[in-house]
């Protein structure tokens, strides 16, 4: 029975990693920690953050709960967080939220007035509807990875030679009212 | 004790730990963007200043900034507490904090491409010349100082090198490129990277292929003087000719600079699963002290290795690494010589073939427990079993006429098994405090377990600063030729043990800005080093009367000397104007002594007292050039065998320091075709290794012959990105 | 060594077709000598060559004379150099019993004792030569 199992969990893993249609959790390659300093000290750049906060920057990191990598990435973030002492200047409140859908979050955004929105991996099939309803929305969006920016976050990560890179989509920005520093420009990799 | 309860006392912990100024609070975007991102150093990601040791990162733009062409040459240039050794024109001898030993072929790092082991199971040795990993297809290189055993075994004495190579996602597209050395050697090469998703799974490939040439220069050896071969009772030979003159060198010769590799590397990724593969056949020059002057002594090593990956978080608390590995190499090792006693027919000059094979095939895995889900508290455990096997054999044959001389000797045809397990804790109550606690206890049948333990605290006492300490300990097994070589006067070794290492280090980091100061000390302690013991004639008897032998031995493998160094590494780096102008410089400074079986100490030979780099690039306005500048300066160092041949006075190679200028840029007006141009000059004469057979000082000749060095060189080379 | 076809780590990968060819390791024998005597190119006649020389120039001379002259001995060492050479040959057993077979087992003797004493020489001076 023990042998079957563990034959059975094997095929599994292979499976999960193969088969179509599974969910493929891009995996985020700059540690979580210094995802959180980066975004932090980037919102320092940012001009229109003060202004959206009212004196307390609400940060929400988007998790899935079906997806180990995203809940794990989730936790790490908060933790991480939890050491900034002040973003942009400003006192900041954190907490998790299951994905709910892309309108949802544009309402919890715009009700709760979110100043920074991080979205986890593993959300890399809903980029791209989030990104469509948060167009508007004053919100600074954060994702794990590279290609979450390509696909409307404002911010991503990316380890290239060992070294983080800050992948800024400006167009998002734009379109969601984020004015960020040429300081900031020169030093990212500005998607146009 | 429940995951829960645990992270509720971390976070209690935690709260009762005052907590400085937040760590990035001072650090500005640059000096953020400017940190490192390791993984070898335990096996988790993390940044520098969390790991549990001394690091380095090189990154593939330096490498290609920095004009570098191998492995060897990035770490000379820009890694933090390591240097090189020219033993041939062609190959290159690492070492590390001062300690170099020569003769050791890599054997004291562990080389890790792409989660594959490098390191060959019949010598332990490693790879780090031209062609061993094509350098435009490598991502970043990791160099981890000291000890790294507690989660690798063996080999990893005085460091891990971890060398990632691109994803196709900086890798994209066909490329085409080739570089010369005027007009000394070639390389061209091709290069592939592609993603495709395949069903909602994404796929994608990255592979090099080079072809290396070398074929020069010619350099001038000194002669020295062996005086009358007693076999024949006329002068030494030393050359093909039937009459010799004594001397052996005092002309120009390319022996030790003629080498040619085709390799290959690459990697594919499906979903969650990787392969990568490497494979080479290196052709290069050998030094050795029984080689005939006009004739070269060449190895053939053919390499290849597979290695079979998966990665994925199963639960938020559990992830799970593994992989599957081979690791084959093969080499046939030609040497010419035309006396006594290397060659028994003294009349003849003699081909003498040594050919080994070490195959390595095995699987590990490594769970990893996140028990606060949080990254607070992690264990990563791991088990690695491996099956290896080796074989050798020694022939001897007229060069002439290809009559077999002697009948084979050497021997060797060995399997075997061998495992490790081990275990690391890492406990980060604040982001201001890391601790690990690890260990390793490895199996190998020849010898009792070993334990290869490492601690390791890091505390972030004030706003971007880094405090670490760490002990560590690691061992290397005796290679198959070591366990397993033997002849009639050569006996199996007695009982051989492993070498053993222990290191202790503290170091201090500073950051402000986009600026990175580093200062550390270090003392290491090796014990059991092997190496050749010779028999006086009253032990050789012995050895016979107590039935060891029938025959009395004249030497064997022992585990004999030990070494110590302390020191220290400092380090400064950074960028200005948003980074386009880069800088740092790396200086390390250690006294190694060799304490010898009877009793004395010297200085440890081929080995710096004081080394280090600096390097500079600035990025210029397109359509100009950017222009690097790297600077590499090593301490006078003792020769081979200094203090054992007998000259005065002892000698030593000055000294010295190499420049090297670096131009890189697009060739305006041709989209996709780029350019590198270097340009290398060494203020050396000689590296401190002997040319040549092993003689005493005579009147006429009171300095051994080294190695001589190439003074300048200009590299020239192109690369084309088809669709870039 | 039992002669075995070599083993061919090659086999095993799909790259088996990239390598022409496995080394060899089958352990190769000297010829047997054609016209008696030393002849260039053979391990026996590097070893007596060694053997006979000079004392002063490393070789064993006075050994092997003395060796010589001791019928019991000289038959030794007629067997050693025919039969402990060959490469499939454990030259400790072989040695025994060239050692019995030529009447030199006993622990003292004239001829124990001289090709004792030429063994001894021969495995320091000559070591390459002979034992090699």
């Amino acid at each position: 029975m023990a042998r079957r199992h563990a034959i059975a969990l094997l095929g599994g893993a292979v499976l999960a990693g193969l088969l179509p249609g599974s969910v493929n959790a891009d995996t985020a390659a700059v540690p979580f920690g210094l995802q959180v300093d980066l975004f932090a000290k980037v919102a320092d750049y940012d001009k229109t953050l003060p202004g959206r906060s009212q004196g307390l920057v609400r940060v929400v990191v988007v998790v899935r709960s079906g997806v180990p990598e995203s809940v794990a990435a989730g936790a790490r973030v908060l933790n991480a967080l939890s050491s900034v002492p002040r973003i942009s200047g400003l006192p900041h409140e954190d907490s998790v939220v299951e994905l709910p859908t892309p309108e949802a979050l544009a309402d919890l955004c715009r009700s709760r007035s979110i100043g920074i929105l991080y979205l986890s991996p593993g959300l890399l099939d809903a980029d791209e509807a989030i990104a469509k309803a948060l167009s508007g929305v004053p919100v600074l969006t954060v994702s794990s990875t590279a290609d979450g920016a390509r696909r409307g976050a404002a911010l991503g990560f990316d380890l290239v030679g060992g070294k983080p890179k800050l992948l800024v989509n400006l167009p998002v920005c734009t379109a969601q009212g984020i004015r960020l520093s040429s300081d900031v420009l020169k030093i990212a990799t500005v998607i146009p | 004790m429940t995951a829960r309860r645990l992270a509720s006392i971390a976070a209690a912990v935690a709260a009762a730990v005052t907590c400085p100024e937040a760590r990035a609070g001072g650090q500005d975007l640059e000096g953020l963007l400017n940190e490192s991102v390791v993984t070898a150093a335990s096996q988790i990601t993390e940044t520098g200043r969390d790991a549990p040791a001394t690091s380095t990162v090189i990154t593939g733009e330096e490498l290609r900034r920095y004009g570098v062409r191998s492995l060897a040459e990035a770490l000379s240039f820009l890694a933090l507490g390591t240097s090189a050794g020219q033993p041939t024109g062609a190959t290159t001898e690492l070492g590390a904090r001062g300690i170099t030993i020569s003769g050791s072929n890599w054997e004291h790092f562990l080389l890790i491409v792409d989660g594959a082991r490098q390191n060959g199971v019949f010598f332990g040795e490693a790879e780090f010349g031209p062609a061993a990993v094509p350098i435009e297809i490598v991502d970043h290189i990791e160099v981890i100082l000291g000890p790294g055993s507690v989660l690798y075994g063996s080999n990893a004495m005085l460091g891990v090198i971890n060398v990632v190579t691109k994803s196709a996602k900086d890798f994209g597209g066909l490329r085409l490129g080739v570089e010369s050395a005027v007009w000394t050697s070639a390389r061209p090469w091709a290069s592939y990277g592609g993603s495709l998703d395949i069903g909602g799974t994404r796929a994608e490939v990255t592979a090099e292929i080079e072809y290396f040439r070398q074929w020069g220069p010619s350099l001038h050896f000194d002669p020295v003087y062996g005086g009358v071969d007693p076999a024949t009772k006329l002068p030494y030979r030393y050359t093909t000719a039937p009459v010799g003159t004594g001397v052996w060198g005092g002309a120009d010769s390319s022996s030790l600079t003629q080498a040619d590799s085709p390799s290959a590397v690459g990697r594919v990724r499906l979903g969650k699963f990787e392969l990568s593969f490497q494979g080479q056949v290196a052709n290069e020059p050998i030094r050795a002290s029984v080689v005939d002057f006009d004739t070269r002594a060449f190895e053939v090593n053919r390499r290849l290795l597979v290695n079979l990956a998966y990665a994925d978080q199963l639960t938020p608390m559990l992830a799970l690494k593994a992989h599957a590995y081979l690791n084959a190499s093969d080499q046939s090792t030609t040497i010419y010589t035309s006396w006594a006693p290397e060659c028994l027919d003294v009349r003849a000059v003699c081909r003498n073939v040594i050919t080994t094979e070490g195959v390595a095939a095995g699987v590990e895995a490594t769970p990893s427990f996140d028990w606060a889900h949080d990254g607070t508290i992690v264990t990563l455990a791991g088990v690695d079993a491996v099956a290896r096997s080796g074989r050798s054999i020694f022939n001897q044959f007229d060069a002439t006429t290809g009559a077999v001389i002697s009948p084979s000797t050497g021997l060797v045809d060995h399997r075997d098994g061998a495992l490790g397990a081990y275990v690391q804790q890492t406990w980060s109550p604040s982001r201001w405090l890391g601790l690990n606690a690890g260990g390793r206890l490895d199996y190998d049948p020849r010898f009792s377990p070993v334990v290869s333990p490492r601690v390791a605290a890091r505390v972030d006492p004030w706003s971007n600063g880094t405090v670490k300490a760490i002990y560590s300990e690691a061992f290397r097994a005796p290679s198959f030729f070591e366990s397993y070589f033997s002849h009639a006067l050569n006996p199996l070794p007695d009982n051989l043990q492993p070498e053993r290492g222990r290191s202790g280090e503290a170091s201090i980091e500073q950051r402000f800005g986009a600026q990175r100061l580093l200062f550390g000390v270090f003392g290491a302690q090796w014990t059991n080093l092997i190496s050749y013991y010779n028999f006086s004639s009253a032990e050789a008897e012995a050895y016979v009367a107590e039935g060891k032998a029938l025959l009395p031995p004249l030497y064997q493998y022992r585990n004999l000397a030990s070494v110590s160094s302390t020191g220290y590494n400092a380090a400064y780096e950074g960028t200005l104007l948003s980074g386009a102008l880069e800088y740092g410089v790396a200086v390390t400074g250690a006294v190694a002594r060799l304490q010898n079986p009877a009793g004395s100490a010297t200085p440890l030979t081929v080995s710096p007292r004081v080394f280090g780099n600096a390097h500079a690039s600035y990025r210029l306005p397109a359509p100009l050039p950017n222009v690097a500048i790297v600077a590499v300066g090593q301490g006078a160092r003792p020769a081979e065998d200094a203090f054992s041949a007998g000259f005065r006075p002892i000698p030593y190679v000055p000294a010295r320091l190499d420049l090297q200028l670096t131009l890189t840029g697009a060739v305006p007006g041709v989209s996709g075709l780029s350019y590198r141009l270097a340009g290398f000059w060494t203020t050396a004469d000689h590296e401190p290794y002997l040319a040549g057979p092993n003689v005493s000082p005579s009147a006429q000749y009171t300095s051994p012959s080294l190695v001589p060095v190439e003074r300048t060189r200009v590299v020239v080379g192109l690369e084309y990105r088809f669709n870039p | 060594m039992n002669a075995r076809m070599p083993r061919c780590f090659w086999r095993a990968a799909l790259l088996s077709a990239l390598v022409p060819a496995c080394l060899d390791y089958t352990p190769l024998g000297v010829s047997a000598p054609t016209d008696g005597g030393a002849e260039a190119g053979t391990a026996v006649s590097a070893c007596i060559a060694c053997a006979s020389g000079e004392d002063d120039a490393g070789g064993c001379a006075a050994e092997y004379a003395q060796c010589n002259a001791l019928g019991a001995c000289r038959s030794t060492i007629d067997c050693v150099i025919a039969q402990c050479f060959d490469p499939n040959a454990n030259i400790g057993p072989c040695l025994a019993g060239c050692e019995a077979d030529g009447g030199v087992t006993a622990s003292t003797g004239p001829a124990s004792n001289a090709f004792a004493a030429f063994l001894q020489c021969m495995s320091t001076s000559c070591e390459a030569a002979c034992l090699r």
